[in-house]
């Protein structure tokens, strides 16, 4: 199952930054998401969560308040990884 | 009680005597209509047109511009006029239950109490008696006291955006967006409460404190309130943002964030946060805390802060020893240093 989660969540990451897939599938675990790292903001975060609800079914939103899931790459597949 | 923000004129036999597509030529607005556009228009409340009739009468409202100039967004078709009434409260951005239909046809106001029952259906003898209620009273604030005039400007931001080539940042860096911060004082209360109880989506607890406990923050030597104003090329939006700080010596508390929906997308929380990590690290604390609780409403916000490197929950917390961000570059940003320290 999470084997190919990875990919999946590259795809959807890609399309939110306007990156070409294979650039973001090839990150490293530990790259983080906002500002520096894959310049993720809150607008295409927005974006993101909805379409991490929409492909997973996971709601990043209330299932964690605190938005820990999205320090990096390999924190967000961990958590998608529990839930689906 | 909901305050009227919009009253939608009908026009055929309400505005003028007569029925437009059957004279010869328009028929000219009756002064007393005029008048009660100019008064409500004096108390901040927008005037529209909701119309069934051709649409093609749109452009001839120009032959009176002494209407005209009175009116926004005017809506003229051939749909029930409910259905009109929901596009027009949409277009404005106001709920139904702030909208107001003047309109002479007993038929037609029975329509919409109908189909659209939180929309207000009145006669114009109707209208004359309503306006003593507190419903139509004029608004509190200078920012909702202008809001025909912000809304003209609103028009003005949407065609130049839409007739704009390049990027969005381009077209923000042609606005010329000034945002200017500045330390509370009492006289801000009435429309920093406002503020403080009409944000849902850009405010940071989904709380809105009031005007007591905002009066005694601005007196309170351990709080900073601040406001903040944004200018453009079009106009002036009035105060938009709201944020309230509670210094200690290491450590900067923000209690309160609150920004006006009407300028989401412009990069003003983002602005007034990194002011405020700027001002309580030039103060000496090492740390940032800012209570934020997630609401169905303010996810966005939400991520805003993890952007600007906050962790943690219960407050967020920000390490303010490292690189701090800047604003977005459309943004000239004027503040206050605020700390004898």
């Amino acid at each position: 199952m999470s084997e190919d989660l990875r990919p999946r969540l590259a795809g959807l990451l890609a399309t939110v930054l306007e990156r070409d897939a294979q650039s973001v599938a090839a990150l490293a675990d530990d790259q983080p998401l906002f500002g520096g790292g894959l310049g993720l903001d809150s607008l295409s975060g927005v974006r993101l969560l909805a379409m991490i609800q929409a492909e997973f079914g996971v709601d990043i939103a209330t299932e964690d308040l605190a938005l820990e899931s999205l320090e990096s790459v390999g924190t967000l597949s961990r958590f998608l990884a529990e839930r689906i | 009680m909901t305050k009227v923000k919009c009253v939608a004129w009908d026009l055929d036999d309400t505005v003028w005597d007569g029925v437009a597509l059957e004279a010869p030529q328009l028929p000219s607005p009756r002064p007393r209509v005029l008048e009660l556009m100019a008064e409500l228009e004096g108390r901040g409340i927008l005037n529209s047109i909701a119309s069934r009739s051709d649409p093609s009468l749109l452009e001839r409202l120009r032959e009176w511009p002494e209407l005209y100039a009175r009116v926004v967004a005017p809506h003229i078709g051939w749909a029930p006029k409910s259905a009109t009434l929901t596009e027009l409260a949409d277009h404005l951005n106001v709920s139904l239950d702030a909208v107001v239909l003047v309109d002479e046809d007993p038929f037609t106001r029975a329509e919409v109490e109908h189909m659209t029952p939180e929309v207000r259906t009145l006669s114009l003898a109707a209208l004359e008696s309503a306006l003593a209620e507190p419903e139509f009273s004029p608004p509190a604030t200078a920012e909702a006291g202008r809001r025909v005039e912000m809304y003209r400007e609103e028009e003005r931001r949407r065609r130049a955006g839409s007739e704009f080539s390049g990027s969005q940042t381009d077209f923000f860096a042609s606005c010329g967006m000034r945002l200017e911060i500045v330390v509370a004082t009492p006289g801000d209360l009435p429309r920093l409460a406002e503020l403080a109880e009409r944000s849902h989506r850009l405010n940071s607890t989904g709380e809105a404190p009031s005007t007591a406990e905002l009066s005694a923050r601005i007196s309170s030597p351990g709080h900073l309130v601040v406001r903040a104003r944004l200018t453009d090329r079009f106009g002036d939006y009035g105060t938009i943002g709201l944020l309230t700080l509670a210094r200690g010596p290491d450590e900067w508390r923000l209690e309160t964030l609150a920004v006006s929906c009407r300028v989401e997308g412009r990069g003003v929380p983002g602005a007034v946060l990194a002011w405020a990590m700027a001002e309580a690290g030039r103060a000496g604390a090492r740390t940032l805390a800012a209570d934020y609780r997630a609401s169905d409403r303010n996810l966005r916000l939400g991520l805003l802060y993890r952007q600007l490197g906050f962790r943690g929950s219960d407050p967020l917390r920000r390490d303010l020893t490292g690189e701090l961000p800047g604003h977005p570059d459309w943004l000239e940003v004027s503040a206050p240093v605020t700390t004898p320290r």
